[in-house]
């Protein structure tokens, strides 16, 4: 009963826009107060908020933070694309499967949705404005393209996912990589089908020549190094997944120095973006453990448990409701806030049915990234629409369709298929 | 007072911006005196626990000078601003309790470490020095957010820039 009361509780001072951390933080400490007494719960507020802080797994996020804001500042999203654009552009809807495959570059190298939607709105859509794209479309692409930022690693979303979990992080990254390329053909495939039922949607641009595909690759080399490096190193066993943070963001510093794009006040805004997220994050971290040390002594999770026994619930049907859960709630939250609050419930259960943890956790994220685009409030929309503001949010919701209708068919196939997700975790160096 | 509040926060910059690039320094030197010459910075993993947390709790005075929480707007648009001022005040009021409730429990763990002479592994910082610098910075985010709503009160009503989502 307290649990429901502090539940509701919650979802009313989160909707009236009291700041996410402050929320969890306040229902979390006064629902331990009820079931424990205040000096127990003042006392977790102290302690957990020191451990949160001292967690050395926590460290892998300014870094990653840091990393992704250089690489933003740097010409790198131009060059991915018109790298994409100058092998996809001449078909049509090209520019559109340009824009998604420069967003799964970028999201390669950058952990935030809202980061890739809003850099490819201004990178992609100009150009699909020049090839008279409707622009609906366009704008669907692109926001479509962005939810690839908190699926292909590295991602916030899986470093939270690990630390509340304990899931190792190196493992869930390298389970993102298969999920993370299926996500972009299905996405082509989508413009694909789209454009050849209406091509006035996105009329063929120019071809490129050979000599101009291959100048076009020169751009994207720090993309390939960066990835490689990371990627490569974690899957070898030769980082772990905090390490690669560490020589990632250095050698996207040192690569954005010698192409002569850092300087002073660039390099002081990259440090201030970079602590506000991260302290912004951190909060959310911190309220999010509050919160789920009050679920833990709530019993929900085992009453939650009981309860799926007691009405003999298959766990294939426990998974959809976790998936609706999940795509409603990530029309509200972003992913990482969304991720903290649900895990403390959600992954005792689920994983009690039997699902693998790092299944669970690209799963998880998979379904909050789909509440992104999804109608009425799927947030990257309303990114690309704020930067758009001649293209109403309706509009690119009407385009979305084709986008979800790829979305069903990724989850069928992740569930079908659990091997998409672990079978590189799988091969892994210890 | 506004001179004050801006160089606190300009000091504050200058630190994290230190810490930062300390963070950085300090993991890649770790992984590459890990793996090319076998020899690990000593007690890097210890200093990069260290790092971060002052890194965090330095960069609280800072958003909550520029009031840059994250926060649900969803309801934001079919809001009046009767409501949307009752909100913002409501929800100043319960940051300013919570950081100074956070201070004083920040200050009594670092009276506990100090009584059991609590340490860090293997780079011997008093964990105490850390509550105490979590509670001094809690203190000091209350005391810049407090003064920043004084000197720049928040323009309201709040337009939102988009019906949904999160700020």
């Amino acid at each position: 009963m307290v649990f429901i009361i502090a539940t509701a509780i919650l979802l009313l001072l989160l909707l009236t826009g009291i700041p996410i951390a402050l929320s969890l933080a306040l229902v979390g400490v006064l629902g331990f107060a009820v079931e424990r007494g205040i000096e127990p719960a003042m006392i977790m507020l102290g302690q957990v908020g020191l451990d949160a802080a001292t967690n050395y797994s926590f460290s892998v996020l300014p870094l990653f933070i840091l990393m992704g804001n250089v690489i933003g500042r740097s010409q790198l999203a131009q060059d991915m694309y018109a790298a994409a654009n100058a092998f996809l552009g001449h078909r049509r809807g090209g520019l559109a499967m340009a824009t998604i495959g420069a967003s799964g570059g970028f999201a390669a190298i950058s952990g935030s949705s809202y980061a890739c939607a809003a850099t490819m709105t201004g990178v992609a859509v100009p150009a699909m404005r020049k090839y008279h794209y409707d622009p609906g479309f366009a704008g669907a692409a692109v926001a479509v393209g962005g939810t690839l930022g908190v699926l292909i690693p590295p991602s916030i979303g899986m470093v939270f996912y690990s630390l509340i979990t304990g899931v190792s992080l190196s493992k869930l990254m390298i389970a993102g990589i298969l999920p993370g390329i299926l996500t972009i053909v299905l996405y082509i495939a989508a413009i694909a089908i789209v454009t050849r039922r209406r091509s006035a949607y996105g009329p063929a641009g120019d071809r490129s020549s050979r000599v101009e595909k291959i100048q076009s690759l020169a751009g994207i080399w720090p993309m390939f190094l960066l990835f490689t490096l990371m990627l490569g190193g974690i899957y070898a066993g030769v980082f772990t997944a905090m390490e690669a943070a560490g020589i990632g963001a250095f050698v996207a510093m040192v690569m954005a120095t010698l192409r002569r794009e850092l300087s002073a006040p660039i390099l002081l805004d990259i440090f201030t973006d970079t602590i506000k997220t991260t302290v912004n994050l951190f909060l959310v971290f911190y309220g999010a453990l509050l919160f789920a040390n009050f679920v833990i002594i709530s019993g929900v999770p085992h009453t939650v448990a009981d309860l799926i026994t007691l009405n003999t619930f298959s766990p294939l049907a426990v998974l959809g409701i976790a998936l609706i859960i999940y795509v409603v709630l990530g029309c509200i939250l972003e992913s990482t806030s969304l991720l903290l609050l649900t895990l403390p419930i959600f992954f005792p259960v689920l994983t009690g049915l039997g699902y693998d943890p790092i299944w669970l956790g690209i799963f998880v994220i998979v379904a909050a990234e789909i509440g992104l685009i999804t109608p009425p409030i799927g947030m990257n929309v309303f990114v690309v629409s704020s930067m758009l503001p001649e293209v109403p949010a309706q509009k690119i919701f009407a385009a979305l369709v084709p986008f979800l209708a790829a979305d069903v068919v990724r989850v069928s196939l992740l569930i079908a298929i659990p091997s998409i997700v672990l079978i590189l975790p799988g091969m892994m160096s210890s | 007072m506004t001179r004050w509040l801006s160089f606190t926060t300009t000091l504050l910059y200058g630190l994290i911006s230190v810490l930062l690039v300390g963070l950085l320094l300090t993991t890649t030197i770790d992984v590459v005196g890990r793996y090319l010459f076998s020899q690990p910075l000593p007690g890097g993993h210890a200093m990069v626990q260290c790092l971060v947390s002052l890194l965090v709790f330095t960069g609280l005075p800072v958003i909550a000078s520029h009031n840059e929480i994250l926060r649900v707007e969803l309801l934001d648009a079919s809001m009046g601003p009767t409501f949307l001022s009752l909100r913002n005040r409501c929800a100043q009021f319960l940051l300013l309790m919570a950081l100074i409730i956070l201070a004083l429990q920040f200050l009594w763990q670092a009276n506990y470490f100090s009584a059991n002479g609590e340490y860090m592994e293997s780079i011997q910082v008093p964990l105490s020095w850390i509550a105490g610098y979590a509670a001094a910075m809690c203190a000091l985010a209350a005391i810049t957010g407090m003064l920043s709503r004084t000197t720049n009160p928040p323009k309201e009503p709040v337009s939102p820039r988009a019906p949904g989502g999160t700020k």
